[in-house]
């Protein structure tokens, strides 16, 4: 089997998770747009 | 208002959760993150075990209160309920806060202490933010659990009068967008975030080279099969799972299921002669649950068109779906189609259609180039 951690479609939700689904990028986003304006 | 760039801001969130349950992870995970953005943070939620004690404990930085529970959920909490409300008031009497973000407002906990705190906001200078995260009242979680015409009817007022009374609304989705539009809050005060990932908790895994092959040692599972996965703390789309797991011929792929078991589903597995295939785990420990996920080698997230809670909520386990770095097959219903459409999360079965769910799952397991 090859291994599964390199397979194309974790590796999309992998960096997805790691950018644009970061519960750091989503506080960055509460923390300008609603907590801050 | 509360400038930007200013000096460290100091957030209350409240939750109506237990600790490590539902909507706690998703204050939590904005909780914990934006004290890593060097905010300061206390999160208010209720206690795992029923007992009249209040605990105080720092978990990443956030100061947790944990408050009494004297009841397993509802209306059997009614005194707690009055009794959270004015400890959190009495607190935001005492402390400074400027931002109280509140979750779930359509539990007596959480509605009766926004309005509280709404009644001295401009005194205290707060700025009051609810998170509308489910559907509650009428024709919501209640009326489907037959929870009866008083409670539906309080949680549709707490519900539907209470984030009108807040500075700004978060929610994830957009069905509660349209009921917070339809309940008169103003759409320029309304901000969709999503539920995310706990990317630091899973650097162990990463920088230790956790791969499947140790995971798998570790939790007594095959080598030598594909396995599926799915964990919920509800499931009943388990039925649904089974049914495409029995289309699937093929002895060599295996389902795992980890969420509150009930002595239905094994029963239901042995009736579809898939006792060998399919392993129930029961509850797991968060710690356990990723353990799994990197176990497996798809992740699953059925969803139905005709379930409410499936149409309205945005799954806190996502993030760590995607964290684990396998693929995942979620079916077309609510925002996750939404999302899936919009980001390569991966791939949409077509709603409540096994055989386009078993096709999806045939599709990885046997086309090598979505394995590259």
């Amino acid at each position: 089997m090859i291994p599964i951690l390199k397979n194309k479609l974790g590796t999309q939700a992998k960096n997805l998770a790691q950018g644009k689904y970061s519960w750091l990028t989503l506080s960055q986003e509460l923390l300008t747009k609603v907590y801050q304006y | 208002m509360v400038p930007i760039n200013s000096q460290k801001i100091k957030i209350l969130i409240l939750s109506h959760n237990t600790e490590e349950r539902g909507t706690y992870f998703r204050c939590f995970g904005f909780a914990k993150y934006l004290v890593k953005l060097g905010q300061e943070v206390t999160l208010v939620c209720l206690q795992k075990e029923k007992t009249l004690k209040t605990t105080i404990k720092d978990n990443s930085g956030v100061k947790i209160i944990l408050l009494p529970r004297i009841a397993d959920s509802g209306w059997g909490e009614l005194p707690a309920h009055f009794g959270r409300g004015i400890f959190t008031f009495i607190l935001c009497l005492l402390k400074k806060f400027d931002v109280v973000h509140t979750s779930n407002v359509a539990s007596p906990t959480v509605g009766l202490t926004t309005f509280l705190i709404y009644l001295i906001k401009k005194f205290k200078k707060i700025k009051l933010i609810v998170d509308w995260d489910d559907w509650w009242g009428k024709g919501g979680l209640l009326t489907i659990n037959q929870k009866g015409w008083f409670q539906e009817s309080v949680a549709e007022f707490l519900e539907t009068k209470i984030p009108l009374l807040a500075d700004k609304i978060t929610l994830h989705n957009d069905l509660i967008l349209q009921r917070a539009l339809e309940s008169g809050v103003k759409k320029q005060n309304i901000y969709k975030i999503y539920n995310g990932a706990d990317v630091d908790s899973y650097q162990n895994f990463y920088t230790n080279n956790y791969n499947q092959e140790k995971a798998r040692l570790e939790l007594n599972l095959p080598q030598d099969k594909f396995i599926l996965f799915f964990g919920s703390s509800i499931l009943t789309s388990v039925p649904f799972l089974l049914q495409v797991l029995k289309q699937i011929q093929n002895e060599n792929i295996i389902l795992v299921i980890a969420g509150p078991l009930h002595p239905k589903y094994p029963a239901m597995a042995e009736e579809l002669l898939l006792q060998k295939r399919v392993i129930f785990t029961n509850t797991i420990p968060l710690t356990l649950f990723r353990k799994y996920l990197l176990a497996a080698d798809i992740l699953l997230l059925p969803r139905s068109q005709n379930s409410l809670e499936d149409r309205c909520t945005f799954p806190a386990r996502l993030g760590d779906y995607l964290l684990a770095g396998r693929p995942i097959i979620a079916n077309d219903v609510g925002e996750l189609s939404r999302a899936f459409r919009r980001d390569p999360l991966g791939l949409l079965a077509r709603a409540d259609d096994q055989e386009d769910f078993k096709t999806k799952i045939m599709q990885v397991y046997n086309d090598p180039n979505l394995k590259k």
